[in-house]
């Protein structure tokens, strides 16, 4: 048996050796680098062509991801379990803590409320929403991206916002009619105008494709502490305002990071807005270059 | 003839190909603890380089170029990245078998190891032209160590597969 394997196995390197052609290496090369090159000038065709083939593997990948999803839910599971004291421990303490800001929270919603109507604002839009399951997760140290079970035919769209429980997740940087891919907040490409709002600081936060985001035009720093916390400011129309992007953390160096309030590697159902501009209040006829 | 059909008669030939593309998938799944998902093992390039090692006549040009832009959509690097990649992997190691003459299958991991740094580097490489900033070399390092440790275990597989399966 092995030496009818290694017989093959030398024949192989043998009519490699004679079939041995530079023609063929330098066509390979051009190939890669005209690809290459096509990508980068033209990101939107490129994006095209990356979804089509996306949108073929989706369910060859959603069906490899099913057993391996559920055998990693199960070591979870069986965490948790073997944890089941201290994190039960956990929850009471943050049960209480939670009562009493309930409580917070009625009056001053009522007090809002009574205030609104004062000053006769209208009311906030309500986004509407899907829910998607994550087929894959991809986080090297170059790109941090999952892969959604929706595309066009769930009427998502491009830069829709990804969030879980109003906290913000990424957004939608890529779309094919079945799947679609998230890049999360944590990836150095994806920029969030956010607010710390009890000091109404305006701030940029870039990921860096670590699991902190950083702050871009922070100067002045007397005024943030550790902890506090970091929403989305809604400027640029990129996100909407209000979202739940991470809490402060201070380094050893003095300087600030966020860090998200959640990781997209922790969940398997997001929830995608809606993004379209009626979606989102914009009357597209008042003027549609500026929002375009 | 459909394509279908194709695969469908040449499925022995065609299987050192699907083997890596659904190992590249694997590489994407959760299969990691939670936390350490940078680091998950490339195992579609320790499978790329044993197919190259073991039938380079199967692994050919035009399934390495396929195979790396398959990556690249998974991966949703920019196009030609990985494709580059799997390449340059290829080339080194064809180049490496004509000098070294019949290697001893146990070089294998030799040719994991080297093809794993070189996927790394490019990779690496081209994102630090694009973005002017290389980040997180400590998870490169350990995705290079990660993936060489678990390595053994996806040649021994695919060994035996070689040997008892396919190619009768």
């Amino acid at each position: 048996m092995s030496s009818l394997y290694n017989l093959k196995r030398v024949q192989a390197i043998i009519r490699e050796k004679t079939s041995y052609n530079i023609i063929l290496i330098i066509i390979s090369f051009l190939f890669a680098f005209v690809l290459l090159s096509l990508s980068y000038l033209y990101p939107n065709t490129s994006h095209t062509l990356k979804a089509k083939i996306l949108d073929y593997s989706s369910n060859v990948v959603n069906a490899i991801y099913s057993p391996i999803g559920t055998i990693n839910k199960s070591f979870t599971n069986l965490n948790n379990i073997i944890n089941i004291y201290d994190i039960n421990h956990d929850l009471i303490k943050e049960n209480e803590n939670l009562k009493n800001i309930t409580n917070k929270i009625i009056i001053l919603e009522a007090e809002n409320q009574k205030l609104k109507k004062l000053l006769n604002l209208p009311n906030f839009i309500n986004y509407k929403y899907i829910t998607a399951k994550i087929i894959s997760k991809m986080n090297s140290s170059y790109i941090q991206s999952v892969i959604l079970m929706v595309g066009k035919k769930d009427s998502i769209s491009l830069g829709s916002p990804v969030l879980y429980n109003n906290s913000l997740l990424g957004y939608i940087n890529e779309i094919g009619f079945n799947s679609s891919r998230v890049l999360s907040i944590t990836d150095i490409n994806v920029k969030i105008p956010s607010v710390i709002l009890e000091k109404d600081i305006k701030i940029i936060l870039s990921g860096n494709n670590s699991k902190f985001l950083k702050i871009l035009n922070y100067i002045d720093t007397s005024g943030v502490k550790a902890g506090d916390k970091v929403f989305t400011s809604g400027d640029g129309n990129m996100y909407p305002a209000g979202l739940f992007v991470g809490t402060v953390r201070k380094k050893l160096d003095g300087n600030f990071i966020i860090k998200p309030s959640l990781q997209l590697n922790d969940l398997n159902y997001v929830q995608v807005i809606s993004w379209k501009l009626k979606d989102r209040g914009i009357d597209i006829s008042v003027d549609p270059m500026f929002y375009e | 003839m459909t394509i279908y059909s194709y695969v469908l008669s040449n499925i022995y030939s065609l299987s050192p190909f699907f083997i890596t593309l659904i190992l590249s998938i694997v590489s994407l799944l959760p299969i990691m603890p939670s936390g350490t998902e940078e680091i998950t093992p490339l195992l579609g390039v320790i499978s790329l380089s044993f197919w190259i090692v073991n039938r380079p006549d199967i692994m050919g040009w035009i399934p390495v170029i396929i195979i790396g832009i398959f990556n690249d959509v998974l991966y949703g690097s920019l196009l030609g990245i990985a494709c580059l990649s799997a390449i340059m992997v290829r080339l080194i190691l064809i180049k490496i078998l004509h000098r070294v003459d019949l290697t001893n299958i146990y070089h294998t991991l030799f040719y994991v190891g080297l093809s794993l740094i070189v996927w790394l580097f490019i990779n690496n490489l081209a994102q630090y032209i694009i973005y002017f900033k290389f980040y997180n070399y400590h998870a490169v390092i350990f995705q290079f160590l990660v993936s060489l440790v678990i390595s053994p275990v996806i040649i021994f597989i695919q060994l035996l597969l070689f040997k008892k399966w396919l190619f009768q």
